[in-house]
């Protein structure tokens, strides 16, 4: 699963949804999230399933590349679903649930820096948990690097085989520890560098814009038609 | 020649332990920068370069000795001193922490609470100067090394501090970015006249990046000089576990089977030696 690449899209894209700010999109998103909470039949989240990946399409986001990232909550919804209720009708909702909330989670996660998200998260949210926010997905993939070399490290040395299960277990929860350690070690640094650099317990970051601007119609007219939908089917 | 002012770094006989009890003890010599001064410091791994550097941020307090950065102590006049310096570290991946390679540029000057329409101006100037205007809206994970290296640069350039600290910061980078590297750094030298102490492993870049240099050697300063009297001692910097540029080791070689050839520093001076060798009598005189 590479974030990054989400994380490419959503600085660099030029669809009207990269456009608009970062607040109407997030209104969009409570409505499609508030609608799969409420909704009680399969016709109005099939057809929000239906209408956003529509709006993938108009949005010219690569939806090949983008379905990968929808395996997780809808994999893990499944297995709950069958677990808990079985094959049902009431499965087929959760899983349809899962996978229109991905949905949208992902079309608002590729068209707006992460950095944005944060900014007006951290308007609802204290400084510390923001900051933190940010720190942690920033960190995450510096983490993720050093966890991929130390896999491909036992690997070159004989220590991982995809065939002995039991064996690999310690030595994969032993590479595990080194990059928690190493984690430690790296968020010491990070400190020193921030302090160095002005940091006196707010992050410094670009204010992103919080204007309305004509692009903002566009999300906020996709959350209208959510809403109709939830209301009107 | 670069007008060299007053000191603004002095470091006299400091010593420091570690939380697992490792002791690091710099003396010898004092250490100094002065305005404008480009600083190498030598030494292997281990020697206290770091230590030493660390002390100069004020990330670290001495136990013992003396470490003054424009007058003051870094430890204890943290935020005044801080604004003041510019730090590269050597894995620059981890420097980087704005979402963005322009939210990380700006960083610095929104902490130090500039007005956003001045960090812009700011921020696209030091970008523009060192070429990076392009990669204003990439996220850092898509960097290249030598890229990530110039972002540290330009996150520390910035605030036009009166001190560049550079530690190792040709590690990783290929032949061409290590040349931009070089380039960058003594322009920015040259142009806003910002003190540089860089440590490196690269002796054959220490002619063209220092004025002063400074051996370490188990947490002994043993030689400061400028590059051509500093890496002519080859027995000095073997003894600190350092191999001399190879054009000083080849001349101190040929000096060692009797021609008559001084030691050299620069590829420059090589030549006009051989010439002269090649040209005149004396290289008749010698076979």
């Amino acid at each position: 699963m590479d974030l990054a690449y989400i994380d490419n899209l959503a600085v660099n894209g030029h669809g009207p949804l990269h456009r608009a700010g970062a607040w109407s999109k997030l209104v969009m998103l409570a409505v499609v999230l508030a609608g799969v909470i409420f909704s009680r039949g399969w016709v109005p989240l099939t057809t929000m399933a239906a209408l956003l990946v529509v709006l993938i399409l108009v949005e010219g986001l690569p939806m090949l590349k983008l379905w990968p990232f929808l395996g997780y909550p809808v994999f893990f919804a499944t297995l709950f679903a069958l677990a808990a209720q079985g094959w049902s009708f009431l499965s087929l909702l959760t899983i349809l649930r899962s996978l229109t909330a991905g949905l949208v989670l992902i079309i608002v996660l590729a068209t707006t820096p992460y950095g944005e998200l944060f900014q007006v998260l951290g308007r609802f949210l204290p400084t510390l948990v923001t900051d933190g926010l940010i720190m942690t997905y920033r960190c995450f993939f510096l983490l993720l690097d050093q966890l991929s070399n130390h896999l491909k490290a036992l690997k070159l040395r004989g220590g991982y085989s995809g065939l002995a299960f039991w064996k690999n277990v310690p030595r994969v929860a032993a590479g595990l520890g080194i990059v928690f350690i190493h984690s430690w070690e790296m968020a010491e640094r990070m400190y020193c560098i921030m302090a160095l650099r002005g940091y006196q317990g707010k992050l410094g970051l670009r204010t992103a814009s919080t204007g309305v601007c004509r692009y903002d119609l566009w999300p906020l007219v996709w959350g209208i038609i959510f809403g109709g939908v939830v209301i009107g089917i | 020649m670069k007008e060299v002012e007053q000191e603004i770094v002095r470091v006299n006989c400091l010593r420091h332990i570690y939380p697992d009890r490792t002791e690091i003890a710099i003396c010898g010599l004092v250490f100094t920068i002065r305005r404008g001064e480009r600083v190498a410091v030598l030494g292997p791994n281990g020697s206290g370069k770091t230590t030493l550097l660390s002390h100069i941020m004020g990330l670290l307090e001495p136990v013992e000795g003396l470490v003054e950065v424009f007058g003051r102590s870094p430890k204890k006049d943290f935020r005044e001193v801080s604004k003041r310096i510019g730090v590269v570290f050597q894995n620059a991946d981890e420097q980087i922490i704005g979402p963005t390679v322009m939210d990380d540029v700006a960083f610095a000057p929104l902490n130090h609470g500039l007005p956003p329409s001045e960090v812009k101006t700011l921020v696209e100037a030091i970008m523009r100067e060192l070429d990076i205007w392009h990669l204003r809206d990439k996220i850092p994970h898509y960097l290249s090394g030598g890229e990530q290296k110039k972002v540290a640069v330009a996150g520390a350039m910035v605030m036009k501090p009166d001190l560049l600290i550079l530690d190792e910061p040709f590690t990783g980078l290929d032949p061409k970015s290590r040349v931009e590297m070089v380039n960058l750094m003594n322009s920015l030298n040259a142009r806003y006249g910002t003190a540089l102490v860089i440590t490196t492993h690269d002796m054959d870049l220490i002619p063209q990046i220092a004025d002063q240099v400074y051996i370490l050697n188990r947490g002994h300063l043993v030689l400061k000089g400028k590059p051509e009297e500093v890496l002519t001692r080859a027995d000095v910097l073997r003894e600190a576990c350092l191999e001399p540029p190879i054009l000083v080791d080849l001349f101190y070689r040929l000096s060692a089977a009797g021609l008559p050839v001084e030691p050299v520093v620069s590829a420059a001076d090589a030549v006009r030696q051989l010439v002269e060798l090649y040209q005149g009598d004396r290289m008749r005189s010698t076979f």
